[in-house]
């Protein structure tokens, strides 16, 4: 009986969270609203190319800035994971808390300060400026991330290489970093699903349509409304969510290990 | 010699940088226009504390704060609940286990416009939830341009987003409790109501106040999903604060006042979280 319970609540969320992305398919592929006549509906990928067609380069731009994202953390945060690991030196505790508290830090309430910012600079419509950003909004968890597996990298191995005449950076990029590659996949990762997903920051830094990201594309078209068979607007923009969901089921199938440890910490953001 | 004793600084300068530029430097900013008015071409004049005296006599803003109350409130309710309750349901030998686990998590995954998409399908005048109550009731109801139902579609929404991750935090916490402690209250003859109130809800609370701390603060600082599924109508019933920052400084360019509204939310922030704290919550 107690088992039966259990399964029942589960059995229900898993239906909870499964109807929505059942309808958006649905949606995508005939541009009904509606999945209770399913069987007489005509499916095909019309809204795919449409989608495609008209907004196919804003995938593009969403991968460019999560890329860049991604390499600037890639560059920073082992460097300051490795400081933090391996050095004692004056203020470290208080470096380690600047870095920590970007993490407890609402981003939201400097928004419009991020947009003064690029406004002055004249970097508005660039996707250089949101992936610094994006990039920013990670650093926190992916150093220590870097903090955390540099330190279970025993320094044994570092020394030998003192011995052998080697000096710091080249044990950090010659020894340190070919060991850490899988923190460095996670890393990326979190990275990539953290900057390929976001709206918010874009929304507010980019308002040309050549530097749209997918989900802005998504939200112009949603809006302004890039017509189909007589102004079905969410049939396209569900084909356009179910593109962009592509990536991420690929990334979660290939990086699935790699994954959970960044998204549980990443949370507070907004 | 004297190179190598600067070289840790040498290593975390680029991190800083990006962090000083990215984010101390507009948040400074923020604080700094809160006491201007900032013009379109961003000319200031220093106005004292005009902007924050103006923001609560403004209705519209009180208005985004008793909204805030319903979205914040029973969006924290849900996330911890059925975040804490998919947690205990989720542990020991259930069959199936990764498969649930996977499917709730789908949605944490997920973009806020593919979510806002998702749930304006469902709910739209001809969408699957009125056809069903039509089919069943003979009404259709207006969920999405009702002033009182709105709301709650979009805590609904939010709900779905991110209860998974509250899922996540608590399942962390169950799963760092030694399993002989279970077993030996097992042997004692407990039944799992008293084990969970005696035993696994007690040594998890740090857990259930830091999903607490994550849901308050996160959602009070979130409007992806309003912006996306009712742009904060209809006439503002679904506006909360951080949306209607949004709107004053993009729209209205107010930028000025937008900024106090900035600064009112980070005070918001940080008073939850000393307040918190004081209960014994951490941020892991």
């Amino acid at each position: 009986m107690k088992r039966f319970d259990s399964h029942s609540f589960l059995v229900l969320w898993t239906l909870f969270t499964i109807i929505p992305l059942f309808t958006l398919v649905v949606c995508s592929l005939t541009g009904s609203f509606n999945i209770s006549n399913i069987g007489g509906l005509k499916a095909s990928f019309d809204r795919f190319v449409v989608v495609i067609q008209e907004s196919g380069y804003s995938y593009v731009n969403s991968l460019i800035a999560a890329i860049t994202a991604i390499a600037i953390n890639l560059v920073v945060c082992p460097l300051a994971g490795y400081a933090f690991s391996r050095y004692n030196f004056r203020g470290k505790l208080w470096f380690s808390y600047l870095i920590w508290i970007t993490y407890a830090l609402p981003l939201i309430s400097g928004f419009i300060g991020i947009f003064i910012m690029f406004k002055t600079l004249d970097m508005l419509n660039n996707l250089f400026s949101l992936a610094l950003e994006y990039a920013a909004t990670c650093i926190a968890v992916n150093t220590w991330l870097a903090i955390g597996y540099f330190d279970s990298i025993p320094r044994a191995l570092e020394e030998a290489a003192f011995l052998d005449g080697c000096s710091r950076l080249r044990v950090l990029f010659s020894i340190m970093i070919p060991l850490s590659t899988p923190v460095l996949v996670s890393m990326a990762t979190y990275t990539f699903f953290m900057s390929w997903n976001e709206f918010i920051l874009a929304s507010i830094l980019i308002s040309s349509k050549s530097s749209f990201t997918f989900p802005v594309a998504l939200m112009y078209t949603s809006t302004a409304g890039i017509s189909y068979g007589g102004g079905v607007v969410y049939g396209i923009v569900a084909a356009g969510s179910v593109i962009g969901i592509l990536p991420i089921v690929i990334m979660s199938l290939f990086f699935r290990k790699y994954l959970v440890v960044g998204l549980t910490r990443g949370a507070v953001k907004a | 010699m004297r190179i190598a004793k600067f070289l840790p600084f040498f290593f975390l300068i680029p991190a800083l940088f990006v962090i000083f530029f990215a984010m101390i430097y507009p948040m400074a900013l923020v604080f700094l226009s809160s006491f201007f008015n900032v013009s379109i071409d961003l000319k200031y004049q220093f106005v004292g504390l005009a902007n924050f005296i103006n923001m609560f006599s403004d209705s519209q803003f009180l208005q985004s704060l008793t909204n805030s109350i319903v979205f914040v409130g029973g969006s924290v309710v849900c996330h911890c609940g059925f975040g804490l309750l998919l947690a205990i349901l989720l542990t020991g030998n259930i069959k199936f286990r990764e498969f649930y686990r996977t499917v709730a998590l789908i949605p944490w995954f997920l973009s806020d416009v593919i979510i806002g998409t998702c749930f304006i399908i469902l709910f739209t005048q001809y969408g699957t939830v009125n056809d069903l109550l039509f089919g069943l009731f003979k009404i259709r109801i207006s969920w999405l341009q009702s002033t009182e139902l709105t709301i709650y579609i979009v805590t609904l929404a939010n709900v779905w987003k991110a209860t998974s991750l509250y899922m996540n935090v608590d399942s962390s916490g169950i799963a760092s409790i030694s399993s002989e402690v279970l077993e030996s209250a097992e042997l004692d003859g407990t039944n799992s109501i008293q084990k969970f109130r005696y035993i696994t809800a007690p040594l998890i609370k740090p857990f259930i106040l830091l999903t607490l701390i994550i849901s308050a603060v996160g959602t009070f600082n979130y409007y992806g999903l309003i912006y996306i599924m009712t742009y904060g109508g209809p006439i503002g019933s679904t506006t909360v604060p951080s949306f209607y920052m949004f709107r004053e400084a993009l729209e209205y360019r107010m930028i000025g006042y937008a900024s106090a509204i900035g600064v009112f939310i980070f005070a918001t922030n940080m008073t939850v979280l000393t307040v918190l704290r004081k209960f014994g919550a951490t941020l892991a």
